[in-house]
């Protein structure tokens, strides 16, 4: 048990470096955080793993299992609080960017005040948003 | 065996750790050293956990998942920042 720990722990380990290389490699705000969330939140959480599956007291390893879950709840949180406050905030969107569900694909000014809708079509953006009514 | 392939996930996190800090120091806006940031303590929970891994003092686990409460708590908040500069930029524009 403690080998597969260790095989755990070195598993996660290259998650991390991927998504750190990921941080340091992506065009975008949004890209960086779509490595940042998904590939560091699953290294950690096999980390953890590893560690659960290398203590030896049972408390231990259930504490591990709080703590994967209480990642895997808060990781996606913290990115779409992130992303939606990146883009309220009027960070552009890299170039290469093929679709923008929440309005023009630009520096993201005009959308800032448009209210939270879900996107009906991901395909083509939408007109400006009640400019003329404040 | 088990002693390299925790050597081996060490020396993982601390590139990681190393790559992270270039973002932080290098990101172009404030949202890019936030992400650094909030990468850097995730990373830093993977260390508390290789560490309590390789040396039994399960104490560290605790602190791993304090320290992910705090990250989760202090993104958030950033996120909360971020938009209210944009709310009064916004509100100097239309004055």
């Amino acid at each position: 048990m403690s080998m597969l720990g260790a095989v755990l722990a070195c598993a996660g380990g290259a998650f991390m470096v991927v998504a750190a290389m990921g941080i340091v490699r992506m065009n975008d705000v949004y890209q960086r955080l779509h490595c940042s969330a998904k590939s560091a939140s699953l290294g950690v959480v096999l980390v953890l793993m590893g560690s659960a599956a290398a203590a030896s007291d049972p408390a231990v390893s259930w504490r591990c299992l709080a703590a994967s879950i209480f990642f895997l709840i808060t990781a996606p949180v913290g990115c779409h609080v992130l992303a939606r406050a990146a883009y309220r905030a009027g960070v552009p969107l890299a170039a290469n960017t093929l679709s923008d569900a929440w309005g023009v694909k630009s520096s993201g000014t005009s959308v800032s005040d448009a209210p939270q809708e879900p996107p009906q079509t991901a395909a083509e953006p939408r007109p400006e948003p009640d400019v003329g009514q404040r | 065996m088990i002693a390299i392939l925790l050597s081996i996930a060490y020396g993982l996190v601390s590139v990681a750790f190393l790559f992270a800090t270039f973002r932080l120091v290098r990101g172009p806006t404030m949202t890019d050293r936030v992400i650094a940031l909030d990468l850097l303590t995730t990373l830093a929970v993977g260390f508390l956990a290789v560490h309590a891994q390789s040396t039994g003092h399960t104490i560290y686990l605790d602190v791993a998942l304090g320290l992910g409460l705090v990250a989760f708590i202090g993104t958030v908040a950033f996120g909360a920042l971020i938009e209210s500069d944009r709310g009064d930029d916004d509100q100097e524009e239309r004055t």
